[in-house]
């Protein structure tokens, strides 16, 4: 019901927008002038909104969604660009995609950017472009891994020449996954170019293990070997360690470190490190120790860092080095984020290094976002300046501008100096409506004998839908997942009990599951109790008992004024009436038992369930009088 | 949004009563049920009672009748189902019909439109009427007594499409502490009606009183026409004098209908009569 309290402010409304009177249909009985005021957009509105979407099916999204945008820019001192991406899913494949097209002194070329295509009911993936890999690290190519027998993840990739690398080579790869719950336990890949990888990882409880082996040819010839180990000790605090080395025929690489992390309460931990690295002319020791502070929308970091650091060219001379780094972050809301880094370097010759940003990123509106970034206290340092800027424009449009140091669109020769330029790009985005994927789901609902049941409403998980004429249900474009198949009792017809079975289901995308649902039909037995005061046999007119009670199970009702008596909504079966003798008047008496066995059938109620009563006859004794 | 309404109903027991019954309380959903449906189609809604925590187990009987009201709509009507031409008495099932409910617990009673294939369009109407019904078991005890039992009815509103909501402001009249505003349904459906009367000085834009008019339902049938009623403000706040009198009601379309009339009020110790 709405409430009557909110119809007097829309009516003060309707009067005070349309003015005095207006008069779409002004006519006169005797001297009563009738009018029709038209309502509020918004009144109807909120009435729409008060109105219950009781008979709404809820049904699997038909389609999936796709987000593609271009954007178009210009780089000062460099060349215009595009960029192109689109995230989203067709016929429930996944798809991620980034590119960025550049024009300049160049020519017109293919920056940067991947396509990756996942299925995940499938477990099939393809990417194309720039891909990354353990062996390869990050290379143009492409990449196809699928889902195979025993937990494995197979992979075909072919990589091509690795950008800013002398090597042309282009080599296929095999890659070979092992996944136990969900975590990749053993990882290897070999190339045609004789290089190969063998990673493996346990994590169980407390413990995680992690040893990497890995052996190149192409582009540069190395070998290195990676261990890593950490436990967690009750209470949260954490021992790890690791050991990384790594040779090459004119280097070799040697790193150590062992660690201990303590969590001293919710808001502050502490994590102590001792680290050697060494390489064929270099050596240091350090020892660190680092404060993390989390206290609500503030965050504070440091880290104070001691060693020593040894060049053998040098004469093995040794220096005593210091570093400590500092970052304050504060965060307000959603809306606005500042963040403070500090960091120092002190060696014991003197030289000193110190750098500082203060970042801050504004929502300005729902629409603006304005990110800064600049050194302090140095503001007008143009050289430590960025700026970004995004004003988002009607039509899926938006305007993004930067200026500092940017990722340029095209590499640059390293004779050309990187100094700050301006960014402009205008981006166009498009939220594409797709078909979606999913398992059909349908069937009956009915009772027993075979009726359908129409306008029963059918649950899966949280979707719902009401059967139709014919008792029939169906979903379509159900997700994968486990389901639960049930009616809704309360809103199924009040003719009809459901046992409350439910069916359950793990549905992948391409099943067609057909799950009927059975109800039984509700029925009802009436009868009489009656007085056969007459003694024909039969009811007579005024022969009723009212207030006799009679019990069916659980359940007790009494007869009317015509000692008519009914139960309802019952199961088809069989069931015993039981009248209550112990409740009759005492001048009557129940002819047979008192009780009376019934079948039930589906569909015609039971009727002319009647209790004979008699009236009780008392002997008459004849006494003989003495003369 | 649903409205409860707390029904506090005394029970009094007559001379011969052996026990005094108990105050009997419960709150139910007095919620019209209202359900728009295609010819052939079967809907179910839910019409719920709780019984107050400090009641004893109470038996309820619920059963399905025609209703409608006097045009005053001082006075209800029931009748057996099929009586008015637009009862949807015949298509409706109830379950439970009869149930025991604890203290504290909650009867729940569905409730089943199964419309039939040929149907006209617009509104039916009945009404779902639960009463509590003495216990079987209870002792009737000697002498005569009486006792009174809760009862408790929700309207049903059944419409199939097309429906037509229309209505005539037939008068507008004053008397000396109340209003009334006389209207006809010229709909195939019942209204749900409700509104205000503003009183205008002569010259003014902005009312100097107005009164709200509580909900009324106007039928189709047996009558079409109804009567709402409404008392006036305090002499104090509307004073006797003649108003530009306006009524503007809100009949569940798109529009509000009204009607205007001048008129002269007359309130206590006013030395004449209204005159129309």
């Amino acid at each position: 019901m709405r409430p009557i309290s909110r119809r007097p402010s829309a009516l003060v409304l309707a009067i005070a927008s349309v003015g005095v009177v207006l008069s779409a249909a002004l006519t006169a009985a005797q001297d009563l002038q009738t009018f029709t005021l038209p309502k509020p957009p918004e009144i109807i509105a909120q009435e729409q909104r008060v109105e219950p979407m009781r008979d709404a099916a809820q049904l699997p999204s038909a389609t999936d969604r796709l987000k593609f945008t271009i954007g178009m820019g210009y780089v000062q001192a460099a060349d215009w660009g595009n960029e192109i991406s689109a995230a989203g899913a067709v016929k429930g494949i996944q798809l991620q995609s980034a590119a960025l097209l550049t024009r300049g002194s160049s020519g017109l070329r293919f920056d940067n950017g991947a396509v990756s295509l996942f299925d995940p009911d499938l477990k099939w993936r393809a990417e194309l472009g720039d891909v990354f890999s353990h062996l390869r690290g990050a290379s143009r190519g492409a990449r196809f891994s699928w889902s195979a027998a025993g937990n494995r993840r197979p992979a075909i990739a072919l990589y091509g020449p690795g950008r800013g690398t002398v090597s042309r080579s282009t080599i296929l790869s095999y890659r070979d996954q092992l996944v136990v719950r969900e975590q990749t336990v053993l990882d290897a890949e070999v190339a045609t170019d004789r290089s190969y990888l063998v990673k493996s990882r346990l994590a169980v409880k407390r413990l995680d293990l992690e040893a990497v082996h890995r052996t190149v040819h192409t582009p540069h010839v190395s070998r290195d070997l990676s261990l890593f180990a950490a436990y967690t000790l009750p209470g949260g605090m954490t021992v790890s360690g690791g050991a990384f080395r790594s040779a090459q025929p004119n280097d070799r690489n040697d790193w150590r470190t062992v660690s201990l992390s303590l969590p001293l309460s919710r808001h502050l931990s502490v994590t102590l490190d001792r680290t050697f690295t060494a390489t064929r002319d270099t050596s240091s020791h350090s020892s660190a120790a680092m404060a993390n502070i989390n206290a609500g929308r503030f965050r504070f970091f440091h880290r104070q860092q001691f060693g020593t650091f040894e060049r053998e060219d040098f004469g093995s001379e040794s220096l005593d080095r210091q570093h400590s780094q500092s970052a304050a972050a504060y965060r307000q809301g959603q809306r606005f984020d500042l963040a403070l880094q500090m960091a120092t370097q002190r060696t014991e010759s003197g030289l000193v290094q110190h750098w500082e940003e203060l970042q801050a990123t504004a929502s300005l509106t729902r629409s603006t976002t304005l990110r800064v970034a600049s050194s302090v206290p140095d503001f007008d340092n143009r050289d430590r300046f960025r700026a970004w800027l995004r004003q988002g424009l009607p039509g899926q449009f938006a305007l993004q501008a930067e200026y500092g140091r940017l990722s340029a669109f095209q590499h640059t020769s390293a004779f050309v100096e990187d100094r700050p330029r301006f960014k402009l790009m205008l981006y166009k985005s498009w939220n594409l409506a797709t078909p979606a994927r999913g398992a059909v789901v349908h069937g009956r609902v009915f009772d027993h004998t075979g009726r359908p049941v129409a306008g029963a409403r059918v649950q899966l998980g949280r979707y719902h839908v009401d059967t139709d004429a014919n008792g029939r249900y169906l979903f379509r474009h159900v997700p994968r997942g486990d389901y639960q198949l049930s009616l809704v009792p309360a809103l199924l017809p009040a003719d009809y009990a459901w046992d409350g079975r439910r069916v359950q289901l793990s549905l992948t995308p391409f099943q067609n599951v057909t799950a009927d649902l059975l109800v039984a039909p509700l029925n009802s037995l009436h009868g009489r109790v009656y007085i056969d005061r007459n003694q024909n046999g039969r009811y007579d007119r005024d022969e009723g008992l009212a207030r006799a009670v009679l019990h069916l199970d659980d359940r007790v009702t009494s007869s009317d004024d015509e000692g008519a008596y009914s139960f309802f909504n019952l199961n088809p079966g069989s069931y015993t009436v039981r009248l209550n003798t112990g409740k009759l008047p005492t001048d009557v008496e129940a002819h047979g038992t008192g009780e009376l066995t019934v079948t039930l059938g589906d569909s015609e109620p039971a009727v002319n369930v009647e209790f004979k009563l008699l009236p009780k006859s008392k002997p008459i004794i004849l006494q003989t009088l003495e003369q | 949004m649903a409205l409860f309404l707390a029904l506090l109903l005394q029970a009094a027991a007559l001379a011969a009563a052996p026990d005094p019954p108990r105050p009997l309380s419960f709150q139910a959903t007095l919620d019209a049920i209202r359900i728009t449906v295609q010819p052939g189609q079967v809907a179910t809604r839910q019409f719920r009672l709780t019984l107050d925590r400090d009641q004893q187990p109470t038996q309820f009987k619920a059963r399905i009748e025609d209703w409608w009201r006097s045009e005053d709509g001082k006075q209800s009507f029931y009748a057996k189902p099929g009586t008015l031409r637009r009862s949807c008495g015949e298509w409706v099932s109830i379950n439970p019909v009869e149930a025991t409910v604890q203290p504290g617990a909650t009867l729940t009673i569905r409730i089943t439109v199964s419309m039939p294939v040929e149907v006209q369009a617009g509104g039916f109407w009945c009404a779902l009427t639960v009463d509590e019904v003495p216990s079987p078991l209870e002792a009737g005890g000697e002498g005569v007594g009486v006792r009174f039992v809760a009862s408790v009815s929700a309207g049903i509103f059944v419409n199939v499409e097309p429906v037509r909501r229309e209505a005539s402001i037939l008068g507008l009249d004053v008397a000396k502490d109340a209003a009334s505003v006389n209207l006809r349904n010229d709909g195939n459906t019942p209204l749900a009606v409700e509104g205000r009367i503003e009183f205008f000085s002569p010259g003014a834009s902005t009312p100097l009183s107005s009164v709200a008019l509580s909900r009324r339902t106007l039928l189709t049938e047996p009558s079409r026409n109804g009567v709402i009623g409404v008392t006036l403000p305090s002499a104090e706040a509307l004073p006797a004098g003649r108003y530009r009198v306006r009524v503007i009601l809100d009949i569940g379309t798109d529009h509000y209908i009204g009607a205007e009339r001048e008129l002269d009020l007359l309130r206590e110790g006013s030395p004449e009569r209204a005159a129309d």
